[in-house]
């Protein structure tokens, strides 16, 4: 898996191109003599990121020949952000499946399947993530994510628009104006943010 | 569920709407802070594990398309009413609490009837977990 050059589908046809470098367990194990629910239990701990930060090190130039935007000085950084993804997502499900909010989980998904004709942009969404998530094809489908989204003329609503404060919600003085793209969705206004965002 | 979970600028948003509209939903702030980057969402995107045949179909499908245009087609097409709750759950986790901001706008902004009301309050649930699943674990 690791030497391999990728035939990565593009919009405009196909062409192989490098893959990049994302420290998921099972793209970890690849480098470090360790399987991936191994590197996964590993990662929980500072001490544990530590120790694949430095056999990641030791394999650095096989690293860089697989994947050429390889960086090492942004490694741990990579290595400390998968931990917390990893640790938010079980969180995250744990709770929606705890006995005492399945029932309410349960209604909010029934309601979000439910309105696709009034807001395809849900759905729409949530299929371009179907195609870009995973190890098989994310590794080419989250490289192009842009891309999509602004082909998609989701861009604004993706987060990608730059300021902190360009997506926050508003108050409207007057109705939105219709017609603010495919999916009519209203070109966000800037305001002081109060929500996360994704920095430019 | 009679609950939304809103930003102080969106809560400015729903109290504009009309008393009837308004009627038997009840806010709760949310105060959570958490700066997501494009770092962290391509490290979730690419932690998605999909199971539901419906979507790695369209996965292949996608990966056959040879043009922006025929993606753009099949992912405006795609019917997710009958995809599990988990699955939906991982790809909402893999867009992001900023992604799903966006989102929650753009529904708050439509919103005209209970319906869509139900909607966001769903939404806003989600976004909900998400972030609190997210600060506690901010590195």
């Amino acid at each position: 898996m690791t030497n391999e050059s990728v035939e990565i589908p593009r919009f405009n046809g196909t062409e192989t191109l490098p893959e990049p470098f994302i420290p998921t367990p099972e793209k970890v194990s690849g480098y470090v003599d360790l399987r991936s629910d191994e590197v996964e239990a590993q990662m929980k701990s500072v001490e544990g990121r530590q120790g694949l930060y430095a056999q990641l090190m030791e394999r650095q130039e096989d690293i860089r020949r697989d994947h050429a935007d390889f960086a090492p000085e942004g490694l741990q950084g990579q290595l400390d952000d998968t931990a917390e993804a990893l640790a938010a997502h079980e969180t995250y499900l744990a709770e929606m499946n705890a006995p005492e909010k399945k029932g309410m989980f349960s209604r909010a998904w029934d309601s979000i399947k439910s309105f696709p004709r009034k807001h395809p942009v849900v759905t729409t969404l949530l299929a371009a993530a179907a195609v870009a998530g995973g190890i098989a094809a994310g590794f080419y489908m989250a490289g192009e994510w842009e891309l999509l989204m602004t082909s998609l003329g989701l861009d604004k609503i993706a987060g990608l628009a730059g300021a902190a404060g360009e997506l926050a919600p508003v108050t409207p003085e007057v109705p939105p104006l219709p017609g603010g793209g495919i999916y009519d969705v209203p070109p966000p206004m800037p305001t002081p943010g109060d929500f996360p965002h994704i920095p430019g | 569920m009679n609950t939304l979970y809103l930003t102080q600028a969106e809560h400015k948003t729903f109290d504009a709407f009309s008393d009837a509209l308004k009627d038997g939903w009840e806010v709760e702030a949310e105060t959570a802070q958490y700066t997501d980057t494009r770092q962290k969402q391509l490290i979730r995107l690419s932690l998605v594990r999909l199971h539901d045949p419906k979507l790695v179909a369209l996965r292949e499908s996608v990966q056959k398309c040879s043009t922006k245009e025929e993606v753009i087609a099949l992912l405006q097409e795609k019917d997710l009413t009958d995809v599990g709750n988990d699955e939906l759950a991982e790809l909402f986790f893999a867009l992001g609490p900023a992604t799903l901001s966006g989102l929650i706008y753009a529904v708050l902004a439509q919103s005209s009837t209970d319906k869509d009301l139900e909607a966001l309050a769903a939404l806003t649930l989600i976004r909900h977990t998400m972030l609190s699943a997210l600060t506690a674990h901010a590195s």
